[in-house]
């Protein structure tokens, strides 16, 4: 995969999903850091082409309940955390595969299913594509490893 | 007077945000139901009088390409409208879906005005 197409198209696909499905606008691009080490809930997903790899988001507990609730049209406090990881399998499954459409349109997209993630900083920081978004203030971090 | 509708996904919070944006959409619904796959989709389709189908892709058991092949060999399920929502937005898998009889193919992520003009579509007749 090229890196600079790479970057762009995690960049669109990101926020086309947080924009339609979780009604929430980015604050700016991505950055390249892990701006919070407490990523509390994790879902992955491993996908065949372009190349085989494994895609990854994760947030901070609160994060990802805000994150559940707009998904669902409910307050944050009315989710908890194993629903916050339910929506997070379904919004790395959407990122991804609107990433991977980028990336190859003519091909169908092979995804596994979204299972928890256990990504520590030593592991985010050799993957080979990190981004850490900021919607509304709520960092999402995503990776290609 | 309004539609019954399935919903075929195996994640509970995407039915239920479908259902929202079904709700918001303006289309007339009588009432929903919900499948969490395949085979459970065919058992409320033996059971009730739905006239729409929104199914998923992969799904555990039986997933949407499997369901829509049954139903287009069923002598009273073949003319059932259904629409596919799916993550995978591929020309080939949408044409795939499109030739096994789905009247329409929607990519998530989608906006409610694009799944509701698909289910407008839809309902009309012809692929969308």
């Amino acid at each position: 995969m090229n890196r600079v197409d790479l970057k762009d198209a995690v960049e669109t696909a990101t926020a086309q999903v947080m924009e339609s499905m979780f009604y929430l606008s980015s604050d700016g691009p991505s950055v390249f850091e892990i701006a919070e080490t407490d990523l509390a809930i994790q879902r992955e997903l491993d996908f065949k082409q372009p190349e085989p790899g494994t895609f990854g988001i994760g947030a901070t507990s609160a994060n990802a309940r805000t994150f559940a609730a707009n998904f669902l049209g409910d307050e944050p406090d009315q989710v908890d955390e194993s629903t916050a990881g339910e929506i997070f399998g379904e919004m790395a499954n959407m990122i991804c595969g609107s990433l991977l459409a980028r990336l190859q349109p003519s091909n169908p997209v092979e995804l596994s299913s979204p299972r928890k993630g256990s990504a520590d900083t030593a592991m985010l920081a050799s993957a080979r594509m990190l981004r850490c978004f900021s919607f509304e203030g709520k960092s999402l971090t995503v990776w290609i490893r | 007077m309004g539609y019954n509708v399935l919903i075929v996904d195996d994640s509970p919070s995407m039915r239920k945000l479908i259902r929202r944006v079904v709700s918001l959409s303006g289309l007339e619904v009588h009432g929903f139901t919900e499948a969490e796959d395949g085979m459970d989709a065919l058992e409320k389709l033996r059971a009730g009088n739905i006239q729409l189908v929104l199914t998923d892709i992969n799904m555990p058991r039986m997933n949407g390409e499997e369901l829509l092949r049954f139903l287009r060999i069923h002598p009273r399920l073949r003319r059932l409208p259904v629409l596919v929502i799916s993550s995978d937005a591929s020309e080939e898998r949408v044409s795939r879906m499109i030739a096994l009889g789905a009247k329409g193919y929607v990519t998530k992520p989608f906006t409610p005005e694009a799944l509701g003009q698909s289910i407008e579509g839809c309902l009309a007749g012809g692929a969308v």
